[in-house]
């Protein structure tokens, strides 16, 4: 399993004004796999996204990425950890203003120590193969959302991550632009990844495996659809 | 790392550019205090330096021309002449007094006069940039500096101590802090000073330079056999002596100056780099949400702060070269020394400033939480 979840809780501060904001959630994800992430605003979805990134420790429960339990990691281990296996798409892009696309992509790359022409060359031919190509020099701000977010998804996928997550990548964009940055994705997950995109999207349903419904911080329900092809 | 560090810190040039102005008036600050510093040592000295003196005769324990004022008597040349090693022996008459200069009326500047072997030279300006170089009896070579400070020319005259002297002659290099060498015969020094029987040192050429102190040791001995007590040194501890005079008068009030250069300059790159933090603080958690470790973080600012300071550095140190080029001409009693240990201070200053500027933005920065990015 690529991720798995077990009795995951996460309380944001204590005695009277504790908030649960995941309430014993327990699911798995496999290679190959894209799970569509639903529920009402404050159902903790982003709590949830933000756990199994590491990004957050659970208050109880045990959360196993590639089979390592990630709540007994280091800062340290759990940066590595994300840098080596996860790939991150946010719903506002959250590109680097003042780097190229180019440059944006390469980042990951150059985090990981990879020599800059190295890094360079690889950059370039994903932005190709994302449709970028002649738009890898520009700054962020002369690129248009849908731009931004193929950006966005290739700096995800430079480094081959074995996960993408993914909170609200389509919601800054036209249903063209979104549907374009969904099949980014879903062809990357069919590549042997797995994925798990937070959405309130019904757009982003038709690509999804199987979708898991939050509320109140609890998973209600978990249906496979699985119909894209 | 190298990228996002620059990238970052070009794209806001405004920004980038008062920075850098600020390390750069904060270097220029350091280095010219510091050419200052050089320059009156080197001024102070080089009257030590440029005459043909190997050893200092004075009295015994007193070191330096400056503090108490060393008195020996008339006629101890012939007994030094004796001393196997020693070439030449020229008698040293010098000391500070208040000379009024009658163009400027009620006009009274303090003056080192000394008196020299006018025959010999030895003892006299060295570089003259106008009128002669050997005063007679009744005239004075002046400093440059006391010149200009007093409109005084070739023709007009000064008093010292009573005597008074007509200007024949303009030295350069003849300025030492806070008073100029002015050059007259031995015979008026002795007459301003009220002191025929006396001079203050006996200035001695030795054959081989190499055996100055066996010679120097050899004259104190054959001086105490005629019962005149007295210190002989060599021209190095001589000029060292020196030295130390202006290093324990200068470096109090320099010290202090540097520190304030210092200060300014890591404020300046400390809050650079603290508002660059501060505005691309979301974009430093993405970063460190996608695997960017604490060593990364850090390296950006240090990148960043080494990029503001050696930027500065250079414009300052250009800075501090025209300034040392341009200060002489609006105050010529200023000599800014840049040299090789004055770029390397200033330089040693700069990364310690950088180092040090770097530490707030670099604590903000492990602070920044990742989770962060999933806000909206």
């Amino acid at each position: 399993m690529l991720i798995e979840a077990r009795d995951v809780t996460k309380i944001y501060g204590s005695g009277r004004t504790a908030v649960k904001a995941v309430d014993s959630v327990s699911f798995s994800i496999e290679r190959g796999e894209l799970v569509l992430l639903m529920g009402p605003s404050g159902s903790g979805k982003t709590t949830l996204l933000t756990l199994i990134s590491g990004l957050l420790k659970p208050t109880s429960g045990s959360i196993y990425i590639d089979g390592i339990d990630i709540t007994k990691l280091s800062q340290r281990e759990l940066a590595r950890l994300r840098l080596e296996k996860i790939g991150f798409i946010f719903q506002h892009f959250n590109l680097l203003s003042a780097l190229t696309a180019l440059e944006n992509v390469m980042v990951p790359l150059t985090i990981k120590g990879v020599k800059e022409s190295e890094a360079r060359e690889r950059a370039i031919a994903l932005l190709k193969d994302f449709g970028l190509g002649d738009r890898m020099n520009h700054k962020p701000e002369d690129l248009s959302g849908g731009e931004q977010q193929r950006v966005a998804v290739a700096r995800a996928v430079i480094t081959n991550p074995d996960i993408i997550i993914a909170d609200e990548p389509t919601a800054n964009l036209d249903s063209k632009k979104g549907r374009e940055v969904m099949e980014l994705i879903h062809k990357r997950v069919k590549g042997g990844r797995g994925a798990i995109i937070a959405s309130h999207d019904p757009r982003v349903e038709r690509f999804a495996d199987r979708i898991l419904y939050l509320e109140d911080g609890r998973l209600k329900d978990s249906t496979r659809i699985s119909t894209y092809q | 790392m190298v990228l996002i560090a620059r990238k970052n810190l070009f794209h806001e040039r405004g920004r980038l550019i008062i920075s850098v102005g600020g390390v750069a008036f904060a270097t220029m600050l350091i280095m010219t205090l510091i050419g200052v510093y050089y320059g009156v040592f080197t001024e102070s000295t080089t009257y030590l330096m440029k005459t043909r003196a190997d050893l200092w005769v004075g009295q015994e324990g007193i070191h330096d021309t400056w503090h108490t004022y060393s008195l020996l008597p008339r006629g101890l040349d012939k007994e030094i002449l004796q001393v196997g090693g020693v070439k030449d022996v020229h008698e040293f008459i010098g000391r500070a007094v208040m000379a009024e200069v009658s163009k400027v009326s009620d006009s009274k500047e303090t003056v080192f006069i000394i008196g020299f072997d006018t025959k010999s030279g030895v003892g006299g300006p060295w570089e003259v940039i106008k009128g002669k170089k050997i005063p007679r009896n009744g005239q004075v070579v002046v400093d440059r500096v006391f010149a200009v400070r007093n409109n005084i020319d070739i023709g007009d005259k000064i008093k010292a101590g009573g005597v008074e002297l007509t200007v024949v002659g303009i030295s350069k290099g003849t300025f030492v802090l806070v008073y100029s060498y002015a050059f007259v015969t031995k015979e008026d020094a002795a007459e301003i000073f009220g002191a025929e029987d006396f001079l203050n040192y006996y200035m001695v050429e030795v054959e081989n330079p190499f055996f100055a102190e066996k010679v120097a040791e050899n004259i104190k001995s054959r001086l105490e056999t005629q019962g005149v007590k007295v210190d002989v040194l060599t021209r190095q501890e001589f000029i060292e002596n020196h030295k130390e005079v202006i290093d324990e008068s200068f470096s109090v009030i320099l010290l202090p100056l540097v520190l304030i250069g210092f200060f300014i300059g890591v404020t300046v790159i400390g809050l650079t780099l603290y508002t660059a933090t501060l505005e691309k603080i979301k974009e430093y958690a993405i970063l460190k949400a996608i695997g960017a470790g604490e060593m990364f973080m850090m390296k950006i600012v240090i990148e960043q702060a080494f990029t503001i300071g050696m930027l500065g550095f250079i414009s300052g140190a250009l800075l501090s070269l025209a300034a040392a080029n341009w200060i002489p001409s609006i105050a010529p009693e200023f000599y800014v020394e840049i040299n090789a240990s004055n770029l390397l201070i200033s330089f040693v200053a700069i990364i310690a400033m950088s180092v040090v500027a770097s530490l707030v933005p670099i604590r903000k920065l492990e602070r920044v939480d990742p989770a962060t990015v999933f806000q909206a």
